[in-house]
């Protein structure tokens, strides 16, 4: 019986960690970060970014249909992809606030609506920054889980962000000097929020600081 | 510097650092001492006028940013909150916290059921005012600014309120949860004529 217990004992301690996805949410394959991002342990998932010009976006139906719903002129917007849905961000009127469309696998969105897209996110700037960080819990996954975004505000000299997930980092480019607008599975839906355990990066991956975001629904 | 003024200097310097050491320390006890994470009882239905009560008991009771807790003795019991932290612990809910509890809706964005919400129950939702005013979710709808009527919804970008009643000059008496200067209360707004503002309906209304 001991020898058994021990057996299981070990058999629990010797568990693989988990694997980290192979695809992001569009079903392109996941690639490590181009960079060993100093202090993240573990493997890296570099989730993938598109500055989208004014005159490329009317080209494109679901970043079309995200700015066109705001009612916004001709922007740069920047469209992510990770593990868990896509993003669009650009900047409204005079750089005084921020606007966002989250898509997840299951988006229950009305398509004749608001396009693919089943989350809007806006946030209001001061002095460049947003005032707080809010978070949209619009989307679900393919496993009909809920799936959160926020923005997270990388320093000037950030390159990359990651994000701690299970079994994994999230790597997202910065891109425009635009909050980064990242995801998650991991979400408290009795109290709406979420927390990011982050850390930045320069270019050659030094870190340039690491904290916990804790992102609320608010507003 | 004279010795009146540096007394003078000093004092204000002392008070200043006050200032900010409570200001960056701030929070308050009352959802700790009063919130509750209780479940939601269903209900089969909900009225118009069953949410106009649901809303009027939260009126006075203050603004809470990411907030959804307050009772009903008609003062904020955590005035003056720094604005938009939503650690502070403050009594009230903030504009789409307040629009779910009194819409009753549920958590689950998929359900479209009625979740009665007790008053001291701390819960915000799943939706920003920038979702209600996309109608995200199953129970939320965008519909037509002049279609509005009682407990309708105006939602722009950053902000939300429910139509109470509606005046002869086309503007709206509104109750909202405003902001942590205003709290929660009616006011007479023209959100109805804003283009940032769209109209949004919570389905199923018995009456």
């Amino acid at each position: 019986m001991i020898g058994l217990a021990l057996m299981l004992t070990a058999a629990a301690c010797t568990r693989d960690p988990p694997s980290p996805p192979a695809h992001l949410s569009d079903g392109s394959a996941a690639r490590p970060a181009p960079v060993a991002l100093e202090g993240v342990d573990g493997p890296t998932v570099l989730t993938r970014v598109e500055v989208v010009q004014p005159g490329e976006a009317r080209q494109r139906d679901p970043t079309t249909a995200c700015i066109r719903a705001a009612g916004a002129p001709e922007v740069v917007a920047i469209e992510r992809v990770d593990v868990h849905g896509t993003t669009v961000t650009y900047s409204g009127p005079e750089g005084r606030s921020l606007y966002g469309c989250d898509m997840g696998a299951a988006s229950g969105a009305d398509p004749a609506e608001d396009g693919p897209w089943c989350g809007r996110a806006f946030g209001l700037l001061a002095d460049g920054r947003l005032r707080d960080p809010r978070l949209s819990l619009g989307c679900r996954n393919a496993e009909g889980k809920p799936i959160g975004f926020a923005w997270i505000e990388p320093t000037a000299d950030s390159a990359y962000v990651a994000v701690l997930s299970s079994g994994y980092s999230a790597v997202y480019p910065v891109a425009r000097g635009l909050p980064v607008r990242v995801g998650t599975d991991d979400v408290d839906l009795e109290t709406s929020s979420t927390t990011f355990d982050v850390t930045e990066h320069a270019g050659d991956g030094s870190r340039l600081r690491g904290y916990e975001l804790e992102a609320a629904v608010s507003g | 510097m004279s010795t009146p003024r540096r007394v003078t200097a000093a004092i204000a310097l002392a008070f200043a650092l006050a200032y900010v050491g409570s200001a960056a320390a701030y929070h308050t006890r009352f959802v700790a001492d009063n919130c509750n994470y209780a479940a939601p009882t269903p209900t089969s239905f909900i009225t118009r006028d069953g949410s106009a009560a649901v809303a009027l008991r939260a009126r006075h009771e203050g603004y809470q940013w990411a907030g959804g807790c307050w009772n009903d003795n008609d003062r904020d019991d955590s005035p003056n909150d720094p604005h938009e932290d939503p650690s502070t612990g403050g009594e009230g809910g903030d504009c789409s916290g307040f629009t779910f509890k009194v819409w009753r809706e549920a958590l689950n964005t998929n359900d479209d059921g009625f979740q009665q919400w007790g008053l001291l129950r701390f819960v915000h939702g799943p939706y920003t005012a920038a979702a209600f005013k996309a109608g995200s979710g199953a129970p939320n709808i965008t519909v037509s600014k002049s279609s509005l009527i009682k407990m309708d919804a105006l939602a722009s970008d950053g902000h939300i309120g429910l139509i109470y009643a509606e005046n002869p000059d086309g503007s709206d008496q509104i109750i909202e949860a405003k902001g942590e200067a205003y709290g929660t209360n009616i006011w007479t707004r023209t959100y109805r004529g804003s283009s940032s503002y769209s109209g949004v309906r919570r389905v199923g209304w018995s009456s």
